[in-house]
Order: structure tokens, then C-alpha cells, then sequence
């Protein structure tokens, strides 16, 4: 008798959520919805797909996707889709390896309308446990709230790892080994300025990073895949802006050098080749191996000169002896960019060792705000670099990284607005081949993406929950104890 | 038969007095209505749960949602007035009972309401830098929430108060700072016993409590006294602005213990009652009266703004031949509204050049970039500038209908057509922004905006000056509109050398126009004083020429007396102060 009554109730409840769709038109082109996440390829543990008509004229939306095997997943909404959690995961398990098939009605002023249906396809391999990234609204030299927070990518849940709520100052440069949180690195800048290092899930510690013998505090951490070093650069940065260009304002360096930390001998450790004065050295990263430092190099601009355009930087790379936190003695140029009048930014090896990402913008190091910024791949068996087609976009495309298991690159772009930098996921096979991107999915992704001010910044895999204690690590900064970095001698070759 | 008329008196008393209080708030709101529709221009409200979830995220924060939406009726000033106007008369009557004020005393309430609308006019420049969301309304709310709390608790029997005084301590996340209050306000109201010492002792813990237990991502100055006003930027702060909350604190407090005292003294009441309406409308006026932030340019510069916003033209020059002593900024929009109007090198320095400092009693770091920037430079072409100037106001601030108007127009104007959907989708979500549509660019923006080449360069705090250094320099132009511009502020800087190129690029762009008055001074004066080697000729009119001459031999005889140059100036103003010599000499600083 009860469950006769829960089923009536039910029923009754979704007969008036759930309209019948009657009489619909066939269109004979697929929709046009918000976010676009027609052909995409995702992964089995992705949080639903919700999402919108890309117009704000609909009245309803309603879906159905269904896959080879018969089953099917329905949901309807006024404004967006809300799959059940749990269906959609069942769904995407079914279908490993497989496409699903979406039917998208939407009903208008004039009555329902049922598109050409879309697919997507779910591939095998797993993505992350989730992403860290920076919220902030973007200002250019003006800040008001920011934090850095974790998101799961199975679900909707975002926390807050720390908000500048909680001290005066701003946060940056979250950065975990191969996306570990047992190894975090995390800057706070302001009056109480701090590099917050974890290691091997140790206690927290301030850092100061600025040393006599550098050239300021050091900043884009790369973890050693051995979690003994971090590289960093230290770089005097500036900004101007252009009066009249679609790309408004440059972040520029005025210098930079290369340096590795080694965690275990509180030592920095620098070489000659990595802090010429006549070149800027910045965004080092370890190779898979770790026996070398992949890193952007551009001849420097001779003093007051502001011919920005004029900065070109290079992929470079130099070798690296993890044993002895030493540096090779040659310093080898694999992607040229300088000579095509481009310039490379944020190279990133794929924990595999088969490819190397990397953005190629027209000039500068901050491609962030570059319209004509694009994703490369570089394979590093052949040393051939093409662009990520398949990823790219009109707009700027720019951070990135790879998951732990190499196969999905999350990276930073502006193509919803030109102006909001957002999530995107790609599938990279074995053999380089780039799926179609999809952007991080949210429960109401027209509220959450068009109704805030907000960029995230820094996208970072993770491998599980950071266990960041946002409270503990406040009073860390708000202390004024922070641990000074050393400074080991050049080792001449 | 005497106490009957005793009464009748009394009445009298507290009609007249409580008739007299509401005419002068009426008048007080009359003369703010540009003030309170610069309240919701410069106000955030976005629709949607982003918004809410953000101020949810801090304690009070309902009620400043709840405030900020209440903000947009402001709009229409009359509406927001209205609303406001209900909501203290809503707090007279349930201040009355929630402290049992019988009769006159009754216009003790008068105090609160006077505090509350201290607060909002009060504030002067802070209007465009203040970071509180809801402001408006939300201390309004808060406080008749509270007063509601209190006539529910006094309503209900003594031994329930402990009850209540954990009530007050639950409703902390939603009421902030008045749940504090409502406790001390109901501890007050009786005489003290056990329950009065634990509601004392959350009194002192609640914040501390909701902190480790809700807000422990908080500010602590956020979570403790949470929704208490405090005016603070980066470079700013006010303790002046938080009197009216303080004071409304404590008049609260000593309405409470009146109450106490007065429910005792039952027979002595009608006796001594009769001032008290008189009294308290007195103390509320002179109150409102003295820290009432009271300055003809602040509120011209509003209507300034807003006629500019509208592209209303006329009326912006129409305020500036009124305005005889106008602000930097009202001087750039009346300069701005002169090149829409015609007649930018006519009449000009006639009106005035440049402008006088803002009334800046707290000493602000305030100028043309927190009041109205964004629509200067949107309107002299530079865009890149325009929407970076909104998003770093908006970022401090709150992303308001000016901004997001501005933006939406820069965006059209950039033909960046995702970004001016997105803005106008969220404005038209705007209760009364539904149809609004970004005006189209004219053709003199579009043409100025066309004739810059990119440079690479930054506005900084003074953005007036980086307007007069870019136009004077931007002589290399192909656009009539941008050499009248170079041509202008070239005399703006009194920079002979400048002038000579602007003047040049001027007649070479427009052949056959009218030689302008102002510019034919400025061209006699620096051929007098500062000509080139091989100077333009051009002919001038007899009558300016002949000016001229008059002007030098009038200054010429006061420095020969002696006069120190303030003395000339002041002497020389009232016939001479419609001339670009004038400015030149004596009108001209250091922007």
C-alpha cells in the first residue's frame, strides 16, 4: 500500500515538473546549446553534462541519451538540465569505449522543437580525482575576493582551500606534484607573503623565498617527479596597456632567471646558464625523467626599451642530475619559436614522456591575454610540434596540464566570452590524436557561468581530496615566523 | 476634567512634533533624490544564485541581499523613498510596542529613524567607493527585524526569555549585529536575574561561536558585530559614517532602559510626557541636520553623470553654464558635451576651465576615476581604457548598472558581441533594466576611437591628466574630431609648442571652418609671446585683437601697482574670465 502511495506521489510530482512533448517540429540541424558539448569526449567519471539552450528564448528543455545497448537517461528543465547523479554515472560505465546518443527538444514561443541528435563520446580512460584552481574577478591591478579552491570532477562539489578573506593579500601558484597533494607548493603575496610548502604530507611551512643572491621571491613551482626539488623562476614583472588593441594589456618580464629548491638541504640551487642576464629564463618544468628542465628563454630587450613585441622566447632545455642537484653544461633549443617571430609559453611534459604542451602566442610570455594564443603538442620521440586542432579555438587558449594518467590535458580559455577564462578538458590518445573539448560541467552551467565575475586561474589536476586546512593554514600566514630559503653555491662544470 | 486637557495637550504635542519630523525627512529625501538614484546606479545587484551564495557566505548577509534588491527601486527615487519611508514607519509602530511606549513617549522612536536616515545621506564622495552590498536598506531591515524580535519576546511570559536570548543567538547568520542588539534591548527591558546574566554571556560569545563554527573563512572584523557598517578601503576609512549605527545602538539601549524605568513609574508618566515629542522630532532634525552631507557640486556632478549616461547633451551644457564653480569632472563632461554639441573651441573656457576641488571633508583619495571615468574615456574613444577603468572600479565596488552599462556600450563598441549579450542579459534580469539596450556609438566616438594608433602606456590615479597629455600629443591624426581634441587640450596644457602642431593639423582638417574664438586667442597670445619661427598666419577678428591688447594693459597696470598675482586674478576675473588669456594666466593648475 505504501509504495502504491510513493509511486502515485511520484508520478505526480514528475507529471507536473515533466511536460509530454507534443507535436514537435524536426529540425533538421542539431542544437545549439550551452555549454557546447556537441562530439565531445569525456571521461567515465565525469560529472553530468547539464546544460542549456544556448538561446535564453526557451521556455523548456528536454533531452534523452541513449546508447547501444538500449538504455537510456531522460531529463527535462526549464532553463537547464539536471541528469540524476548517480544515472549518469551508471549510464557512462555501460558505455566505456562507446557514443551516446542525445536527443534535445526545446520548447519556444511557438511550440517544441526536436533537433538532429548529437553524440558524445565516452572513452575508457579515467580523468582525476578533481582540479584545483584560482576564482577571481578580473581586474588588472585591483582585487577584491579570491581563494584558491578544489573541485571533484565526479560531481559538483567545490571547497574553498583558501580565501584572502582570511589575511590581507592575494593567493597564487597552487602547485602539486604530478597533481599529489601530499606535495604542495601555494604563494600568498601582501603584507604577508609567504610560499606555503607541504611535503610528503608534512605539516605546513612559510617560506621566504627571497634570497640576497636572487633576483626576487620565486614563483611558477614545478615539483621533481622524485618530490625532492621544485623548480621555480623569479622574475621582475611589469604591466602596460594598449590603447588601442584588441589584446589590452601586457604582462612583461624586465628580467628573470631558473632556479631549483631542494627541499631536503633547504637550498636553492642555481647555474650560470639559468640566470644570464641578457636572456629571460622563466617557466622551467621537469621532464617525466626528471633528469631535465624544459623551460622559455627569450633574449632580453636592452634597458628602457619597450618594443614588447620585439620578445620572443624559445623552448629550451638543459639537463638536470637529480642525485647530485646539478645542471649539464648546455643549454639545447627544441622548439625554435624565435625564429618564426613567436613565442612559447607554459611547456608542460606529459607524465608519460610522450609529448610536451605548450602555448604559442605572437609574442611575450603572458598569453593569457593573447587572443592569437593556441595550444601546441610537441612529440618528443620525433621533435615535431603541430597545433592542437582539434582544442584550439578563435580566442585565447593558454594554461594547461596533464592528468596523472596523461590522457586529458585541462586547460585555461577564453572562447565562451573572450574575456572569462574557463576549464576545458581534452582526450589525448597514445598516439597524440586531440577529442573535442569539453568545459568543466556544472550543475546550472548558464547561472554558474554567466551570472559571475569570476576566471579561474591555474587549472591543476589533482589526485584525491588536498586535505588543505584553509584554518590552520591562515594562522601559518597571518604568523610573521617564515622559514628562509638558502642558497648553494654554483657547481662549475 | 485638568488631566483630560492635560492629555489633549500632549497630543497636540506629539502630532505637531511627529508632522513636523515627517515633513523635514520628506524634504531631506527631496533634496537627496539624486543621491539615492546614484545609490542604485552605483549599486551591485546580479540575479541569480551566485550572487546569493555569495552573501550568504557571511553573516547579516540575507539581509544586504535582501537590501540590495530593494536598491534598484531607487531608480525611481519616489519608489526606493517609498519603500525606505514604509519601512521606518513600520519601525515606529513596532518600536512603540516592542518597548511599550505609551502616548508621547511613543516619539522616542523618532531617535532611530532619525539615525537611519543619517546613514544614508550622509556619506558623501564614499558613494563611489564604498564596499558594503545593500547598504540602502539593509540597516533599515535589520533593525525592524530586531524590533520585531523584541515586541514577539516582550509579548510572550518572563520565563521564556532565556528561550529568546537563545533565539537572538540562532538568528546571528541572519540579523548580524541587531541579533546582539535585540538581546541587550530584551536583558534591558526587565529587571535583571539569572536568565539575564546567560543572556549577557552570549551576548559576548555569539560571534566568537558562529565564527569557529560557520565563518572560520571569514575576516574576523567581518564575523564580529557582523552587518555593523565599517567604511574602509585599501586607502581609506571613516569612523564619522559609523556614528548614525552607533548612536542608533545606543539610543536603543536607553529607549530599553526608559522602558524599564518607565514601567514602574505608570503614574508620573502623562505628567512628564509632554516634551518628549518635541523633544525627539528636535534632536532627530538638528542630528540629520549636522552630519547631512550637504554640497551643491556633489549633487550637480550626479545629475551631471546622468544626463551624460543618457547621451543627454544639452542639459549637460545647460548645468554647465548654470554651475559657475563646476568640479574637474563636471568640467570633462561639459568639455565632452561641448564636442557633441558643437562649439568645444567657442565657449569652453567661457564656462569654465578648469574645475574646482570636490567638497572633500575626509580627505578621500577620490577623483574623476572613481566618479565617472569610465564614461569620459568611453566617450573620448579609448575603450581599452573605458572597460579597464570599469572592471577595476566594478572589482572594488561591485559590478553596478553604471558599470555594467559601460561595459555593455564598450563591449558594442569593441564589437565584442558575446561580452555586450552577457551584460545586457544580466542588466535586463535588473528590475528596471528589462529593455535596456546600449545606446548605438556616435559617430564622433567611433570617429575619435578610429583615429588613435596603439600605444602602450597606463592610467594611473590621475586620469585627467593622462586625457590632456594624450590628446595634446595626438596631433598626428587624420580625424576632424581628434584635432579639435589635440587642438583643445594643447591649450589646456598652455604648451606653446603643442599648440603650434595642433593649430596646424586643425586648419589642414577643417579648411573651411569659422576660425574659433578661443583658439584665435590662444593663437594672438602665443604669436605675442611664444611664436614660431616661421609662424601660420591667419587672420583674426579686430575685436579679439583689440581684447587682447585691453587685457595685457589692465594686468600690466595692476603689476606695476603691486599687486600680488591672487589679488590681480580676483580683480581681473569678473571681465576676464571668459577668455582663454584668463586661463592661461591666472585659471590653469596642476592637475
Amino acid at each position: 500500500m505504501k509504495k502504491i502511495l510513493y509511486t502515485l506521489l511520484s508520478l505526480l510530482l514528475f507529471s507536473a515538473c515533466s511536460e509530454t512533448i507534443s507535436d514537435a517540429r524536426q529540425e533538421t540541424v542539431p542544437p545549439q546549446i550551452y555549454p557546447d558539448y556537441l562530439g565531445v569526449t569525456i571521461p567515465t567519471n565525469v560529472a553530468p553534462l547539464n546544460f542549456c539552450m544556448a538561446d535564453e528564448a526557451a521556455l523548456r528543455i528536454d533531452a534523452v541519451i541513449t546508447d547501444s545497448h538500449g538504455h537510456n537517461l531522460h531529463s527535462q528543465g526549464r532553463e537547464s538540465l539536471k541528469f540524476n547523479l548517480n544515472d549518469w554515472h551508471t549510464l557512462l560505465s555501460q558505455n566505456c569505449g562507446d557514443s551516446l546518443s542525445v536527443t534535445v527538444s526545446a520548447k519556444y514561443d511557438d511550440g517544441w522543437h526536436t533537433y538532429r541528435p548529437f553524440t558524445i563520446y565516452v572513452s575508457p580512460d579515467s580523468i582525476d580525482y578533481g582540479i584545483c584552481y584560482r576564482l577571481i574577478e578580473p581586474g588588472y591591478e585591483v582585487w577584491s575576493k579570491m581563494g584558491i579552491y578544489e573541485r571533484n570532477l565526479s560531481s559538483f562539489d567545490e571547497r574553498a582551500l583558501i580565501e584572502n578573506t582570511q589575511f590581507e593579500g592575494c593567493v597564487n601558484c597552487h602547485s602539486f606534484n604530478r597533481g599529489n597533494p601530499a606535495d604542495m607548493s601555494l604563494h600568498i603575496r601582501g603584507s604577508h607573503g609567504a610560499t606555503l610548502l607541504r611535503h610528503n604530507d608534512s605539516p605546513l611551512t612559510a617560506f621566504n623565498t627571497k634570497t640576497s643572491k636572487t633576483l626576487g621571491f620565486c614563483v611558477y613551482p614545478y615539483w621533481h617527479p622524485s618530490g625532492r626539488y621544485i623548480a621555480y623562476s623569479t622574475n621582475a614583472t611589469s604591466q602596460l596597456f594598449h590603447s588601442a588593441n584588441g589584446n589590452r594589456i601586457e604582462v612583461f618580464d624586465t628580467a628573470s632567471d631558473l632556479l631549483v629548491y631542494d627541499i631536503d638541504t633547504n637550498e636553492l640551487l642555481l647555474s650560470p646558464l639559468l640566470g644570464q642576464d641578457s636572456i629571460y629564463e622563466t617557466f622551467p618544468v621537469f621532464s617525466a625523467d626528471g633528469r631535465s628542465l624544459y623551460y622559455c628563454a627569450a633574449r632580453a630587450l636592452p634597458e628602457g626599451s619597450h618594443q614588447l613585441d620585439s620578445i620572443h622566447y624559445s623552448l629550451c632545455r638543459i639537463d638536470f642530475d637529480p642525485s647530485t642537484g646539478t645542471f649539464g653544461s648546455r643549454i639545447d633549443t627544441i622548439v625554435n619559436a624565435a625564429a618564426r617571430h613567436k613565442s612559447v609559453s607554459f611547456p608542460r611534459p606529459s607524465y608519460d614522456g610522450r609529448f610536451l604542451c605548450y602555448t604559442l602566442s605572437d609574442y611575450g610570455q603572458f598569453s593569457i591575454w593573447h587572443h592569437e594564443a593556441d595550444l601546441y603538442l610537441l612529440d618528443l620521440s620525433t621533435g615535431e610540434s603541430r597545433p592542437m586542432t582539434g582544442a584550439n579555438s578563435d580566442d585565447t587558449e593558454s594554461f594547461h596540464n596533464w592528468s596523472s594518467n596523461s590522457r586529458w590535458l585541462v586547460f585555461s580559455s577564453r572562447r565562451d566570452d573572450g574575456l572569462f577564462t574557463r576549464p576545458y578538458f581534452c582526450h589525448i590518445d597514445a598516439k597524440g590524436v586531440v577529442g573535442r573539448p569539453f568545459m568543466l560541467p556544472q550543475r546550472n552551467p548558464r547561472r554558474f557561468y554567466r551570472n559571475r565575475f569570476l576566471s579561474f586561474n591555474v587549472p591543476e589536476f589533482i589526485i584525491g581530496p588536498t586535505r588543505f586546512n584553509g584554518h590552520k593554514a591562515s594562522r601559518i600566514i597571518n604568523d610573521d615566523y617564515r622559514k628562509e630559503f638558502g642558497v648553494r653555491k654554483y657547481v662549475e662544470h | 476634567m485638568e488631566v483630560k486637557k492635560r492629555n489633549k495637550v500632549s497630543a497636540v504635542f506629539l502630532y505637531v512634533s511627529l508632522l513636523a519630523f515627517i515633513l523635514f525627512v520628506v524634504y531631506t529625501l527631496h533634496i537627496n533624490k539624486e543621491v539615492l538614484y546614484t545609490a542604485h546606479d552605483r549599486s551591485e545587484f546580479i540575479f541569480g544564485a551566485p550572487f546569493f551564495h555569495t552573501l550568504l557566505s557571511k553573516p547579516f548577509g540575507l539581509m544586504q541581499y535582501v537590501g540590495a534588491w530593494l536598491t534598484q527601486l531607487f531608480y525611481h527615487p519616489a519608489l526606493g523613498t517609498s519603500a525606505l519611508v514604509a519601512i521606518w514607519t513600520l519601525v515606529f509602530l513596532v518600536g512603540a510596542k516592542a518597548f511599550r511606549l505609551k502616548g508621547n513617549a511613543s516619539a522616542l522612536m523618532l531617535l532611530p529613524i532619525a539615525c537611519l536616515l543619517t546613514s544614508i545621506i550622509d556619506l558623501g564622495y564614499w558613494i563611489y567607493i564604498f564596499t558594503i552590498r545593500g547598504y540602502w536598506f539593509s540597516q533599515s531591515l535589520g533593525y525592524l527585524a530586531m524590533l520585531l524580535l523584541l515586541w514577539a519576546a516582550r509579548c510572550t511570559p518572563r520565563k521564556w526569555h532565556l528561550a529568546w536570548y537563545l533565539l537572538g543567538f540562532c538568528f546571528y547568520p541572519l540579523l548580524g549585529w541587531f541579533a546582539l542588539l535585540f538581546v541587550l534591548c530584551l536583558m534591558l527591558t526587565e529587571k535583571p536575574t539569572w536568565r539575564e546574566l546567560i543572556g549577557l554571556v552570549l551576548l559576548v560569545i555569539t560571534a566568537g561561536i558562529w565564527r569557529t563554527l560557520l565563518y572560520s573563512n571569514q575576516n574576523p572584523d567581518d564575523v564580529m558585530m557582523a552587518g555593523f557598517p565599517r567604511f574602509v578601503t585599501p586607502v581609506d576609512s571613516s569612523g564619522q559614517l559609523s556614528i548614525p549605527f552607533w548612536v542608533l545602538g545606543a539610543v536603543s539601549v536607553l529607549i530599553a532602559l526608559y522602558s524599564w524605568f518607565m514601567s514602574k513609574r505608570e503614574a508620573t508618566q502623562t505628567k512628564l510626557m509632554w516634551f518628549v515629542p518635541v523633544l525627539s522630532a528636535i534632536v532627530g532634525i538638528v542630528f540629520i541636520s549636522s552630519l547631512m552631507f550637504r554640497n551643491q557640486n556633489y549633487i550637480d556632478e550626479m545629475r551631471m553623470i546622468r544626463h551624460a549616461e543618457a547621451d543627454n547633451w544639452q542639459e549637460v551644457v545647460h548645468m554647465a553654464e548654470v554651475n559657475k564653480q563646476p568640479t574637474q569632472t563636471m568640467v570633462m563632461l561639459k568639455n565632452i558635451a561641448l564636442m557633441n554639441e558643437g562649439g568645444l573651441l567657442d565657449r569652453s573656457f567661457k564656462l569654465g576651465n578648469p574645475g574646482v576641488d570636490i567638497y572633500n571633508p575626509d580627505s578621500l583619495h577620490i577623483g574623476l576615476l572613481n566618479i565617472a571615468s569610465p564614461l569620459v574615456y568611453y566617450n573620448y574613444g579609448k575603450m581599452n581604457y573605458a572597460i579597464r577603468l570599469c572592471y577595476e572600479n566594478a572589482v572594488a565596488t561591485g559590478f553596478s548598472p553604471f558599470y555594467m552599462k559601460m561595459l555593455s556600450r564598450c563591449a558594442c563598441a569593441t564589437g565584442e558581441k558575446k561580452l555586450a549579450k552577457r551584460y545586457n542579459t544580466l542588466l535586463h534580469h535588473n528590475m528596471f533594466y528589462s529593455n535596456w539596450q546600449p545606446t548605438p556609438i556616435t559617430k564622433t566616438v567611433s570617429e575619435l576611437q578610429n583615429s588613435f594608433t596603439d600605444e602602450l602606456n597606463g592610467v594611473e590615479n590621475n586620469s585627467e591628466r593622462f586625457i590632456i597629455d594624450s590628446f595634446s600629443h595626438s596631433t598626428d591624426t587624420v580625424s576632424k574630431a581628434a584635432s579639435e581634441q589635440a587642438l583643445f587640450y594643447s591649450m589646456i596644457r598652455c604648451d606653446s609648442g603643442r599648440f603650434w602642431a595642433a593649430l596646424r593639423k586643425y586648419v589642414k582638417m577643417n579648411p573651411d571652418a569659422k576660425f574659433p574664438l578661443h583658439a584665435q586667442e590662444a593663437y594672438i597670445m602665443y604669436m605675442d609671446k611664444s611664436p614660431e619661427e616661421k609662424p601660420i598666419m591667419l587672420p583674426v577678428e579686430q575685436a579679439v585683437y583689440d581684447r587682447y591688447k585691453k587685457f595685457w594693459e589692465t594686468l600690466e597696470s595692476f603689476v606695476k601697482r603691486g599687486l600680488k598675482p591672487e589679488e590681480i586674478s580676483a580683480k581681473m576675473r569678473n571681465q576676464w574670465k571668459d577668455t582663454y588669456w584668463y586661463y592661461n594666466i591666472f585659471g590653469r593648475k596642476a592637475i
